[in-house]
């Protein structure tokens, strides 16, 4: 029986956090890059 | 194609969102560390997907090299699939070292540790930086002959990363997978590893994906660039 609810662990937020932010920015580019992919294919 | 990757990314989320809801109120916390253990449910799906991206970046090089000259076609979508098979392996293991960076600051009190699976694992990511280094600076045929052997010659630290806990001694806990005895996880955590493992698969597929039809048009921006300009010569 854990007491605490994990979400208040510092390391394991930073840990999760850390995870989804990389991701996202990865996400980013990638939408950057098809945004230009397209531009230039319609040119 | 627009639909199914709609439904891919609709099926990839809710993967993930049970995935988070298992990893962290349904399983037990570890005897020994606690609610820390939990890290292992993002940390270990990263390893998994940069295993998968960076052998799909091996047979994606492979094929490239093999019908480069014999068709031209295969080869280049081959090779697109290298390169964003190689970023999103890039990405997973970051968010490998950095994970176990911080699993590592809260259990053994520092970040790093010149260790050897630590250490292995550093090289494997500075060699696929260099590829993709070498294909942001450099354009052409050659480039993506030298990026495809470049990827051939640096596949061979994911073998060396994987056995380094197995051959040296080292302080990285033994492995979840195929570790022999004293190792592995209890079965009631599994259900949150197999969760996160499928969701963050599922991630990668559809993300690569993306990445890869951005690359086509890309290389098809690029051909018609270069047949105007021949046409203007």
């Amino acid at each position: 029986m854990n007491p605490v609810n994990p979400m208040f662990h510092r390391h394991l937020v930073a840990a999760y956090t850390v995870t989804w932010v990389f991701h996202l920015v990865y996400l980013a580019y990638v939408a950057w890059k098809w945004r230009e992919a397209k531009r230039s294919d319609r040119s | 194609m627009k639909v199914f990757r709609w439904l891919w990314a609709a099926a990839t989320l809710a993967v993930l969102a049970n995935g988070f809801r298992v990893a962290m109120y349904v399983v037990p916390a570890d005897r020994d560390q606690g609610d820390l253990s939990r890290i292992l449910y993002y940390h270990v799906p990263s390893w998994c997907g940069m295993a998968i991206f960076f052998a799909l970046n091996l047979i994606c090089s492979i094929v490239y090299l093999a019908l480069r000259n014999r068709n031209k076609v295969i080869a280049l979508k081959a090779d697109a699939l290298a390169l964003t098979s190689a970023e999103m392996g890039v990405v997973y293991c970051l968010i490998g070292m950095t994970t176990g960076s911080i699993w590592g600051r809260a259990a053994w009190g520092i970040w790093w540790t010149w260790d050897a699976r630590l250490t292995t694992t550093l090289v494997l990511w500075l060699i696929y930086v260099a590829y993709l280094l070498l294909r942001r600076f450099t354009s052409g045929a050659e480039m993506r002959t030298l990026a495809a052997v470049l990827a051939i010659f640096g596949y061979a630290d994911v073998p060396i990363v994987y056995m380094s806990t197995r051959w040296w001694r080292t302080q990285h806990p033994s492995p979840v997978f195929f570790g022999g005895p004293n190792s592995g996880l209890d079965p009631s955590m599994l259900p949150a590893l197999f969760w996160n493992m499928a969701g963050w698969i599922m991630w990668g597929i559809l993300i690569v994906s993306l990445r890869y039809s951005a690359e086509i048009r890309a290389q098809r921006a690029q051909e018609k660039a270069a047949v105007a300009a021949l046409e203007v010569a």
